[in-house]
């Protein structure tokens, strides 16, 4: 699954971001918030972390934005999986969860995630962790 | 935790127009008593497991669903599939259960169950319940606590 757009003005390195979330509507709207970032980014999407660990190893992903339930692999043993190997765990992952337990969050940030965003959320609190995320 | 039903209902409330505004840009109103736009509504329901655990169960009128999804994937009414309704409902259903479980405990871990669309057991007489009028239909949404941590 994958989908490119981009604007005039954005930075001239392409970004390639992973989208990974149970749920085909919210990988849609979340697609849809990374184009309003004005990124020039090529997206790519999973459904679990499994499927998003297959296209970690199949090519350079540069951000992960990653849902914590769903089916599988949920996105704690990802961001552990990520972590825990040696090229892989440079890769910025920003947890995007309806879980906003103090816990949970501290939990993530402390497993390895480089940002964290409660869903429900307005689109701009997306935009402006990615923004925060990748400089 | 909220210390009765009606607090429960508070709660709920505040986090179907969280969800509603943040997510959709919606506004829900309170309907009036003949609303009966839901009654062959879009249902999904959502187990939370935790402290407390319990359940949270959505309807949505299908006109509702369609305009909702269309807003969220930034699509015309006419292009969304039956498919693209459903999924919306559920992930509704899972964003209004996590904002209720987060307001209720937020030092707690919780686990979400997927959405599902199976709602054969509807909520008991202890369930708070709320329902909205939106702009194409009517949206009902309970929660109930597990025994061991319902409220007065």
């Amino acid at each position: 699954m994958s989908s490119e757009f981009g604007s005039p003005g954005a930075p001239a390195a392409p970004l390639t971001i992973l989208i990974v979330d149970d749920s085909p509507v919210m990988r849609s709207f979340i697609r849809r918030v990374v184009a309003m970032t004005g990124l020039e980014a090529t997206i790519r999407e999973a459904s679990d972390g499994e499927g998003a660990l297959e296209i970690v190893a199949a090519e350079p992903i540069d951000l992960v934005l990653s849902d914590i339930n769903m089916p599988r692999m949920n996105g704690v043993e990802l961001v552990r999986r990520l972590e825990a190997h040696e090229s892989w765990k440079r890769i910025p992952v920003i947890v995007v969860s309806t879980d906003s337990s103090t816990v949970r969050v501290s939990d993530m940030l402390a497993l390895g995630a480089r940002g964290y965003v409660q869903k429900p959320f307005q689109p701009e609190a997306l935009r402006a962790e990615i923004e925060r995320v990748v400089g | 935790m909220p210390g009765t039903l009606a607090d429960l209902r508070g709660v709920l409330a505040q986090s179907v127009g969280e969800v509603l505004e943040k997510m959709f840009f919606s506004e829900a109103s309170e309907p009036g008593p003949k609303d009966r736009s839901i009654d062959r509504g879009i249902c999904a329901r959502v187990r939370f497991a935790g402290s407390p655990s319990g359940t949270c169960w959505l309807v949505l009128a299908e006109p509702c669903a369609r305009t909702l999804a269309a807003d969220f994937l930034g699509i015309d009414e006419e292009s969304v599939g039956a498919g693209q309704c459903g999924e919306i409902v559920a992930e509704l259903a899972n964003m209004i259960c996590g904002s209720v479980v987060s307001r209720i405990e937020s030092e707690s871990r919780f686990e979400l169950s997927p959405p599902g669309f199976e709602v054969a057991a509807g909520p008991g007489p202890e369930a708070a319940e709320v329902r909205f009028a939106l702009e194409s239909g009517g949206l009902w949404a309970a929660v109930e606590l597990d025994a061991e941590a319902e409220v007065q």
